[in-house]
């Protein structure tokens, strides 16, 4: 990603320049939405393939690992001082057998504590994509927060399940 | 994700700004996407594994061994939007031979866009390409596809990793 901070400017303004500063010659603090420079960045998420049981509640974060059933186990901390999750992203495939179409939820969760849900998805398919782009999860410097999933009873388990995916952060600053 | 280009000016410039623009007031836009946003990058990853002789794997998010089905781990793409960059590092412990292995960004299961083609005997090989300027849109995946050559000396526990920058068009 293209930090403001470590360009130079020593090239000809091109033709589709566009004005973005004030008179003190300062980029335009609207121009970014934290002091990092950024519009926002993902922080991956992932767990390597397990094959979920029933009505369990399982975590996982940046590492490529197995889901676990203890959580604070995987986390993801929060480098900024503050900032915002928007979006969540997580794509699971199950590559032994589908499963059947019980609600299966995906949270994030906030330091062990608070869990904001992604989505519930009712689908017998070998894909899941656990999406939403409306959350609005504020952190701060020291934050942590993991993926959490509770898995239904299925009738027929999912088998062979892999995950990957990303949240977003805006806001970062 | 909120486009850079719809914000509101009504805070002045913070204390850590710093100058950005040229003497006429201007800033270059290739700071930004085409309609003036800063992008994002998506990660791709995968567990070590050893290629064999001319092979075509996939990746994407999961750490997963590269698989030679298509359209498995499959990275979607959250808005409108243009991969700008595409860098994939593999890191291999045992070295190959230096024929032609290449990597693709694999969109929607369909077409093939050349990231680069390396031929080295090192055991870091680099697959950058700069200019991919392939456009996307929100709901779109890809994989990252790549091609094995027949080595002389096949690579051994390679890792695979990297990223994709995309800028924001909605």
């Amino acid at each position: 990603m293209k930090r403001v901070a470590n360009r130079r400017y020593t090239k000809t303004p091109l033709p589709n320049s566009v004005p973005v500063s004030g008179a003190d010659g300062l980029l335009a603090d609207s121009f970014i939405t934290g002091g990092s420079g950024s519009s926002g960045y993902s922080i991956p998420v992932m767990a390597s393939n397990h094959n979920p049981n029933d009505s369990t509640t399982y975590y996982i974060g940046g590492n490529p690992a197995a889901p676990s059933t203890t959580a604070a186990l995987h986390r993801i901390y929060f480098g900024h001082n503050t900032g915002r999750i928007t979006l969540a992203n997580v794509y699971t495939q199950a590559v032994t057998t589908a499963g059947s179409n019980e609600a299966w939820s995906a949270y994030i969760r906030v330091n062990n504590t608070t869990d904001y849900l992604i989505a519930t998805l009712s689908l017998s398919t070998a894909e899941r994509l656990f999406f939403n782009d409306a959350l609005n999860i504020s952190l701060v410097y020291g934050d942590y927060f993991q993926i959490k999933l509770v898995t239904p009873a299925w009738a027929i388990n999912p088998a062979g399940v892999g995950y990957g995916g990303y949240v977003f952060v805006e806001g970062a600053g | 994700m909120k486009r850079v280009a719809n914000r509101r000016h009504t805070t002045t410039a913070k204390a850590n700004s710093i100058p950005v623009t040229l003497a006429d007031g201007t800033l270059d836009t290739s700071f930004f996407g085409a309609t003036g946003t800063l992008g994002y990058s998506l990660n791709v990853t995968s567990l070590t594994t050893s290629p064999l002789d001319s092979e075509t794997r996939y990746l994407g998010s999961l750490p997963r061994v590269p698989s030679t089905t298509a359209a498995l781990d499959k990275v979607y793409i959250p808005s409108d939007g243009t991969i700008e960059i595409a860098q994939i590092f593999c890191s291999c412990s045992g070295a190959s031979t230096n024929e032609a292995w290449s990597f693709y960004v694999r969109l929607n299961d369909t077409t093939d866009y050349l990231i680069a083609t390396v031929s080295n005997a090192s055991q870091d090989k680099v697959f950058t390409n700069l200019a991919m300027a392939l456009d996307v849109v929100a709901g779109d995946y890809f994989q990252i596809k790549h091609v094995t050559p027949a080595w002389v000396t096949n690579p051994g526990g390679v890792a695979i990793s990297g990223h994709v920058y995309i800028t924001e068009t909605s």
